[in-house]
């Protein structure tokens, strides 16, 4: 099964045993998850949308997309709506969607006053669930494929690490190198904004849905000495929040999923303190002590974690 | 045209900002609200002068500033982002989409808020997962935020004139640049990383869009498939190789000072473009001519629309007008790439015939020919409405390959 439909699976099995009915997402990361498409980067978080629904019963997908460019085969132009600007239409389209009307319980990944105007008026029965945290736990484990692209994108990331440590300049100057870098390697989109301050410089990138990422400091420690060596050691399943504070350095850091981009769990020195690893999970492990930074992803596996942005820089 | 802007287009940070909240605090009464909770980056830009940062949007919104807007009050709180330098009250970080931090935030805002949050009139712009779950707000009586942010943006003030005109010219130098290396053999990839390295160069470190340079099939049959049976634009998947002769569709967008420049050019690679491919362009100039000739305060949307669809008449046996279908002639430009004004849009002839322009919008003008079988040409320009017309923002940038005839 193509790895798009493996994850719907996971996604839809999570929404069925929360009692969901209709699923109307916004947000890029969970629509990628369900549907495969590749759509159109951009920067910034969107207001909340009805850009993709998915009936939890029939596994019908309806998605907001003028062309099937990037769209996997098993969604049809039929079921593809075209970008529009008018909120008449939009009623519309979230009305005649079967399994709308008689929907129970709706989920929806975010919440404003007009949206939920809109699905009340085209689900009357239905109460309006949160469930971004339904479909974050669904993504927390990865597939070994997930693994796959993490990885060729941490590979990505560290050419752009690299290329930042090796050019000589101002900071602005090893930036622009970075990125420069990073589109040659095959990614002209950041996950989160790359980082060049003096010695330290952190790149992440999205390539194919997935995020890599890495951080380093010029002339610091080798790896078993870096400041989140002891962190990355903890990571392994069954670890709490508790003990990976434990494992931390002093100073600032912070281990957080990764994956389509950013997701939970988050555990830092304020959050996360009764969140448990699992095996499978994929992490973003940094911390810094003193002058020196440092950034891996990181897969927790039944035994030693094993370190997905391990080519050096 | 009026005469001309471009020399008053300084920025003035502090100007820029008293100006906005003094709008946002208007339109607050005009609305009666007593308080703005705002979490989308653009609005807590307005809000605050805290930028947006250009990252994934899982990354920006897991521990995003938010604004927080008093009615009466002579400074917006924040909490989280950066407050150095910003005339506003700072309050600590919140993650507003994992649950503990939501609460944290409610906690937050219900100190900020006092009484106001027990019944008072409160407008959002949106709610995480989270905050839901956690009940923030859950005794406020709360409003959508989108018309109070819609009707403070519609119109620019000067500095925000500045921003887009400064973003416009950065993002023209920088596809300068990336013309140079448009040769036959070259990927996209490699056209991305110039146009990235150079708008850092430009000092500009927020691309807001993947970058498009989408090369066109020359029928339409032979490109993907459409809800709307025209165009598909724009696209941008995989890492094309070019060929001479090659038609390519640019689209990029980038901000200055959290205001988005929109380019748009169409290339020809390695060779001058062929006589038909010259005649699309022709009449593109044409429906700008005409566009530009129908911008005026007062003008309806539909007005305009009517210009740009005459000038083309001749070419469109089938009363086809000269945009794409999925898209319009014209749409506004500021803190979003894409934002009111709208005209020509699937909201039909009634929205266009009751809407007219007003100085102070910004106007994005894109429309495309088709010549089935040729191609097409396509570019986009950015203007402000005047009191008397309009006025160029970004400086220009020429149409090269393309001759403007004398």
């Amino acid at each position: 099964m193509s790895l798009h439909l493996q994850r719907r699976t996971r996604a839809v099995d999570a929404l069925a045993a929360a009692g969901i009915d209709m699923l109307v997402v916004g947000r890029q990361d969970h629509i990628n998850y369900i549907t495969g498409a590749h759509q159109l980067w951009t920067a910034g978080a969107r207001p909340f949308g009805p850009v993709c629904t998915l009936n939890v019963a029939t596994g019908e997908i309806f998605l907001l997309s003028t062309w099937d460019e990037g769209v996997p085969d098993d969604i049809d132009l039929d079921h593809l709506h075209g970008i529009t600007w008018n909120g008449a239409i939009i009623y519309q389209r979230l009305a005649a969607n079967p399994g709308m009307a008689a929907a129970q319980r709706v989920g929806v990944d975010a919440w404003s006053p007009g949206m939920a105007g809109l699905l009340s008026a085209v689900a009357p029965k239905a109460e309006i669930v949160p469930v971004d945290d339904v479909l974050l736990r669904a993504r927390r484990t990865k597939l070994p494929s997930e693994v796959d692209a993490i990885r060729a994108a941490c590979a990505v990331a560290a050419e752009a690490v690299e290329a930042a440590l090796a050019h000589p300049g101002t900071d602005a100057q090893r930036l622009a190198a970075g990125v420069e870098a990073m589109a040659l390697a095959g990614s002209s989109t950041p996950a989160a904004e790359p980082r060049v301050h003096g010695p330290i410089v952190d790149f992440s990138c999205i390539r194919f849905h997935y995020e890599g990422g890495l951080g380093r400091t010029a002339g610091g420690a080798p790896p078993e000495a870096r400041p989140h060596a002891a962190l990355i050691a903890a990571c392994v399943p069954g670890a709490t929040g508790q003990d990976l504070r434990q494992a931390a350095p002093e100073g600032d850091w912070l281990i957080r999923g990764s994956g389509m981009g950013f997701e939970p769990p988050v555990i830092n020195p304020r959050y996360g303190k009764s969140e448990i690893l699992e095996e499978h999970m994929v992490l973003s492990v940094s911390a810094s002590t003193g002058e020196e930074y440092a950034r891996d992803t990181v897969l927790v596996t039944e035994s030693t974690p094993e370190i997905l942005s391990s080519e050096e820089p | 045209m009026s005469k001309s802007l471009t020399g008053t287009l300084e920025l003035d940070v502090e100007r820029l900002r008293r100006e906005r909240y003094a709008k946002l605090q208007a339109q607050m009464a005009a609305d009666g609200l007593d308080a703005l909770v705002l979490l989308h980056g653009p609005h807590v830009a307005y809000a605050t002068d805290c930028l947006p940062i250009a990252a994934d949007a899982t990354h920006v919104s897991a521990n995003r500033p938010v604004a927080v807007v008093l009615a009466d009050q002579s400074q917006p709180c924040l909490l989280g982002g950066d407050p150095d330098g910003l005339d506003v009250d700072a309050h600590p970080a919140v993650w507003p989409d994992i649950d503990e931090g939501a609460a944290d935030l409610g906690a937050l805002l219900d100190a900020i808020l006092g009484k106001t949050a027990r019944g008072g009139r409160v407008g959002i712009d949106l709610m995480t997962g989270a905050m839901r779950r956690t009940g923030v707000l859950s005794a406020a009586d709360i409003t959508d935020a989108a018309n109070t942010m819609g009707a403070v943006k519609l119109h620019k003030t000067i500095d925000e004139l500045a921003c887009i005109h400064q973003a416009q010219a950065r993002t023209n130098r920088a596809m300068a640049s990336v013309q140079e290396a448009l040769v036959p053999g070259v990927r996209r990839s490699e056209l991305a990383a110039v146009f990235l390295r150079r708008l850092r160069e430009e000092g500009i470190d927020a691309n807001m869009i993947d970058v498009i340079f989408q090369p066109m099939a020359r029928r339409m049959a032979d490109g993907p498939r459409t809800t709307t049976g025209h165009l598909a634009f724009p696209t941008w998947w995989g890492d094309p190789v070019y060929a001479e002769g090659d038609l390519i569709w640019v689209d990029a967008g980038s901000d200055y000072h959290g205001y988005a420049s929109d380019f748009g050019r169409t290339w020809v690679v390695g060779r001058p473009p062929t006589p038909g491919e010259q005649r699309c362009f022709e009449r593109w100039l044409a429906v700008m001519d005409a566009s530009y000739e129908a911008i005026v305060p007062g003008a309806t949307f539909a007005e305009v629309c009517a210009a740009a669809t005459a000038a083309d008449a001749a070419h469109q046996p089938d009363g086809e007008r000269p945009w794409m279908p999925h898209f319009y002639l014209v749409h506004g430009v500021g803190i979003e790439s894409a934002e009111m004004p709208f005209l020509g849009t699937d909201n039909g002839p009634d929205f266009d015939a009751v809407n007219t322009l007003e100085p102070g919008m910004v106007l994005v003008l894109e429309p495309a020919i088709w010549d089935d079988g040729t191609g097409g040409y396509r570019a986009e320009e950015i203007v402000a409405v005047t009191e008397d017309g309009w006025n160029p923002l970004g400086g220009g940038h020429p149409y090269d390959p393309f001759e403007v005839p004398t």
